[in-house]
């Protein structure tokens, strides 16, 4: 193969996050996904004090959107965008889309983008996203005993216990801490306390997987919107600036199982990118469909070498007010799988905590925030990464 | 189901293990598709492939959204990377662990599907469970 050289990433300098919104999630709902972005729109609108006509950008995720996307949307929601994009990447839309959005308000292709992710969840209706996620999910997954994601996580969770020595009161420590921290987020769905003895004595669901493991489903949604600082400042919003971002898809395809992610071809230029490095970090927002993959990020970001993330939470107090403050919100395993949502949560949660917005436990003196994302089990393995560096913005400090 | 896991299923359950190889550059390919992962070429042909496998990780289900798992919980699947190249899920015998070879074959499930289940290299038959996957037909 032809060496070539990489070109140069340029930089993200003058992009500001703000709005971060949230539409409070429900366990079901007959409301379509239409509705749930619909209503992040508004708040959106709401919080920027801008009209309709004001965002020129769109930028949409939904697994319950069908037979529409973000097209239909323009004309659901009576609006002309001269930029408009559809992230189908799951757990990875957040970032993505904050990466589209952010090469656009830099270029001039819009001035002002509401990224918005909602979906719906009727009773009954996970089972039908589940078997048709996907063409190999369908032909080579899912007829290995109709478990849905629940078993390629199973599988990978358990070759990274056998690999790394990692044990379920290691996934125990993250998922109370984030329940800790769900206790005072109000849009989180489970907010009873959890104990150790309540996180190892729960039904099992697929070995070593037991219930608070797993997200539970349901429906709401999540939106912010990108512009210059500039703008910002201008509509006097306090915002969180985008140092760095990277995203990958299907990385290390010849692993036999997934112990790793994208994030580990990527990490160093998101950091020297970023001009910081993981210690300099003041929180960390994981994708956390299982806790198993948020210990592969904290691996893979670069906070501790590979297959030490079980030290790391041994070592480390996890909440909002600890050491290493992480999914501060309560993250899935304690607000809910709002569907694309949920690729969503970390990110909106990052903006709110760098703009002293907390609606829940806030990290003090904020300033430097992680956000990864995770995405897609397309038959084996999550085959979307992506991560971001956030700094509070100078008008915040 | 797709197209080619069609033709995959039709080749089921007659012995062995078929597959599709590149005819351009013989990586075999699984799950089923279109174009060579490799070298993106389409003409892709089924043939007979090395049947042995490894098991690479093993789960026990206890819960299932279909019915004929339901009756049978706690079902056991595994990862298995095939001595072919690929890495392939797998319906196992209840006598494998992760480290073990396995032998792998092709069978029609309860519904028609093709799926590959994983045996112990010595095993002579598929034990109950496994037989009642691919003798039990639902409509
Ligand atoms: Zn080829």
């Amino acid at each position: 193969m032809p060496e070539r050289s990489r070109s140069p990433r340029r930089s993200y300098e003058g992009v500001a996050l703000v709005a971060p919104v949230s539409v409070p999630y429900k366990r079901h709902s007959d409301k379509p996904a239409h509705w749930w972005i619909g209503k992040a729109l508004k708040s959106l609108a709401d919080r920027t004090g801008l009209s309709p006509a004001d965002f020129d950008g769109l930028c949409a995720s939904s697994f319950t959107l069908a037979p529409d996307t973000a097209v239909g949307l323009t004309q659901h929601f009576g609006i002309g965008p001269r930029w408009l994009d559809h992230i189908p990447m799951g757990g990875a839309s957040g970032l993505v889309a904050l990466r589209r959005a952010a090469r656009a308000v830099q270029s001039g292709d819009a001035e002002i983008v509401a990224c918005v992710a909602g979906d719906s969840n009727s009773q009954g209706s996970f089972g039908d996203l589940v078997s048709d996620f996907s063409r190999f999910a369908q032909d080579a997954a899912f007829p290995y005993g109709a478990a849905g994601p629940n078993m390629s996580f199973a599988l990978l969770t358990r070759a990274y216990m056998r690999k790394y020595g990692a044990t379920r009161e290691d996934f125990g420590r993250l998922c109370i801490a984030q329940r800790e921290n769900a206790r005072q987020f109000p849009n989180a769905l489970m907010k009873s306390p959890l104990t150790m003895d309540d996180y190892l004595g729960a039904r099992v669901i697929a070995e070593p997987l037991h219930l608070f493991d797993c997200v539970m489903p349901c429906a709401g949604a999540e939106g912010f919107a990108v512009m210059r600082e500039d703008a910002a400042r201008a509509l006097n919003l306090p915002y969180a600036r985008l140092l760095s971002a990277i995203e990958r898809h299907n990385a290390f395809p010849d692993d036999d199982i997934q112990l790793r992610g994208g994030w580990a071809v990527d990490r160093d230029e998101l950091w020297s990118a970023a001009g910081v490095s993981p210690g300099d970090a003041d929180f960390l927002q994981t994708y956390d469909d299982y806790p198993v993959i948020s210990m592969m990020q904290i691996e893979d970001l670069g906070f501790c070498r590979k297959g030490e993330a079980k030290d790391f939470v041994r070592s480390h107090s996890l909440t909002a007010h600890g050491t290493f403050p992480h999914n501060t919100s309560g993250g899935q395993l304690s607000v809910g799988q709002a569907g694309a949502a949920g690729g969503y949560l970390g990110l909106v949660e990052a903006v709110r905590q760098l703009t002293g917005e907390a609606l829940g436990a806030q990290v003090e003196k904020a300033q430097i925030g992680v956000v990864s994302g995770f995405g897609m089990i397309n038959f084996d393995r999550g085959l979307c990464s992506a991560a971001a560096v956030l700094a509070a913005g100078e008008a915040n400090d | 189901m797709s197209a080619a896991m069609r033709e995959f299923a039709q080749r089921a359950g007659a012995g062995g293990l078929v597959m599709q190889a590149c005819a351009a550059c013989g990586a075999i390919e699984w799950p089923p598709r279109d174009v060579c992962r490799r070298c993106w070429s389409d003409s892709l042909q089924w043939t007979p492939v090395n049947a042995a496998g490894v098991v690479i990780a093993t789960t026990m289900l206890h819960a299932s959204m279909e019915d004929f798992f339901r009756a049978r919980l706690p079902w056991r699947v595994g990862t298995i990377r095939l001595a072919a190249g690929q890495v392939a899920y797998a319906h196992l015998h209840r006598a494998l662990a992760e480290g073990d070879a396995a032998r792998i074959e092709a069978h029609l499930d309860f519904k028609g599907r093709g799926v590959l289940v994983a045996l112990p290299v010595d095993a002579g038959e598929i034990d109950q469970r496994l037989s009642e996957l691919t003798s039990t037909t639902e409509g």
